[in-house]
């Protein structure tokens, strides 16, 4: 090798070795600024909760979260509470900074069948983002522990208290995916009818209107059709009073946001007016053929005909109470609809 | 005009006790699927035998709008009004509230 190309060889890697020092400072100033970036966003108090790590560029992943399930977790009580809790986790699951969640019920003083069920269809939904759920603590709250263990909600978590067995037998959760699953809500019905009449039987009414509610979440729900059409029947037991509590949920797009949709030109003074009028038929379904839409006609007309009593519907910024025909506005909006209703020996 | 017991239909024996949506792409036993399967062939024949077809609602699980929508509009819709009118009777002592509804989901056909 001549001494030329030996000079130009030596001045090429002092070169190469120059710009990869400036790559190395460029990278670390970027990984403080990152931290700098996390600790503006999160306080120290959620920092110290979750572990974090940084990927090779830099980029904050926060791995594990644990969630502290409000005091008051009741759709009867503290329909609020319940919605912003909602909310805030769908929100953080949106922004893809987790893939653990751990929810933790210790606090929790008052629990209901509505609110578990929203919980779980939320979880549910985001192991399709490939994100675990895991459940922690049980609540130092006789009442509140002793409703999670003997409802039997505790079986669909993971985790280490989910391997607690409890006598819980009473929760049936049927998850539906974009299909209408009307021979398992026969059979949830039949159950159902167990516990309030003694015996296993039809109920053809009960029967039509959760087809009409799986129907509506498949069919309407979701404006975005990529996305995945889920909904959520739960039925919680109270076999000493025969009555049964029904739940069903879909995390769609909601009433009122479909309709708005559809109807863009209407003109409604509020949400809780256009909900109403939603359920006494006023809309067509988005089809724009006779005949159609006449789902929430049917879960209407069950109510007023006591086949169902207690009907409660939540679906975008609207609380609507059937018993008290009230229509509530919401602060916190739930991006989805909620029905809970009971049967008991009293309906027809 | 004489019914023929060969014109006889009962949806939870000779379909489904429990009948779905409306569309095959909603699931199993769609009204769909009934009308295609089941009730154009034999209304057909009802016809051809110059006959009324029996319905018979009974038995099954129970029903959601849109499936007796989709089969009875279609009917009426390849049928015609008049023909279904006259060639068609349903029945049903568990939820008699269907025979009327059904009745209007053909009238409404344009």
């Amino acid at each position: 090798m001549s001494k030329k190309n030996k000079r130009r060889d030596i001045a090429r890697l002092k070169s190469k070795q120059r710009k990869d020092l400036k790559n190395k400072r460029r990278f670390k100033k970027y990984i403080l600024s990152q931290n700098k970036f996390i600790r503006r966003r999160f306080p120290k108090s959620k920092r110290s909760r979750s572990e974090s790590t940084n990927s090779y560029f830099g980029q904050a992943i926060e791995k594990k979260i644990i969630i502290n399930v409000p005091e008051k977790f009741s759709i009867n009580q503290d329909i609020e509470s319940v919605l912003f809790f909602v909310y805030k986790n769908k929100k953080t699951v949106e922004n893809g900074r987790f893939n653990q969640f751990i929810v933790d019920f210790s606090k929790v003083t008052r629990i209901d069948d509505g609110a578990m069920t929203i919980l779980l269809s939320l979880f549910y939904d985001m192991s399709y983002k490939r994100i675990k759920v895991g459940f922690n603590n049980l609540p130092t709250n006789a009442a509140a522990k002793s409703f999670i263990e003997q409802s039997g909600f505790i079986k669909y978590f993971t985790g280490p208290l989910a391997k607690v067995k409890n006598d819980g037998l009473n929760v049936t959760l049927k998850k539906g995916e974009s299909t209408i699953l009307q021979r398992e809500s026969a059979t949830i019905i039949h159950k159902s009818m167990k516990t309030v009449m003694g015996l296993e039987m039809r109920n053809q009414k009960l029967q039509g209107m959760l087809i009409e509610l799986m129907t509506n979440s498949v069919n309407h729900a979701y404006l975005n059709n990529e996305r995945e059409k889920t909904w959520y029947i739960s039925t919680n037991h109270y076999i000493d009073q025969n009555k049964v509590e029904f739940c069903f949920v879909d995390n769609g797009d909601g009433i009122i946001n479909t309709i708005n949709f559809k109807f863009k030109d209407r003109y409604f003074t509020s949400n809780e007016e256009l909900l109403e009028r939603a359920f006494d038929g006023e809309f067509r379904s988005r089809t724009k053929l006779a005949n159609r839409g006449k789902g929430l006609i049917v879960i209407k007309n069950n109510h007023k005909n006591m086949t169902i009593k207690g009907l409660k519907v939540i679906t975008n910024n609207v609380f609507l109470d059937f018993d008290s025909s009230s229509a509530i506005k919401l602060k916190t909006p739930f991006s989805g609809t909620f029905y809970s209703w009971v049967i008991d020996k009293t309906c027809k | 005009m004489q019914i023929a017991t060969k014109h006889f239909l009962k949806i939870s024996s000779d379909f489904s006790e429990t009948p779905g949506a409306r569309y095959y792409t909603d699931g199993h036993d769609s009204g769909q699927e009934f009308y295609e399967k089941i009730l154009c062939h034999a209304f057909q024949e009802a016809l051809d035998d110059k006959a009324v077809l029996t319905i018979d609602l009974d038995g099954t699980e129970g029903y959601a709008t849109s499936f007796l929508d989709e089969a009875f509009m279609r009917l009426t819709k390849d049928f015609g009004k008049n023909e279904v009118l006259s060639h068609l009777k349903i029945i049903s002592t568990e939820e008699p509230d269907w025979i009327s509804e059904i009745d209007n989901y053909i009238k409404d056909v344009e």
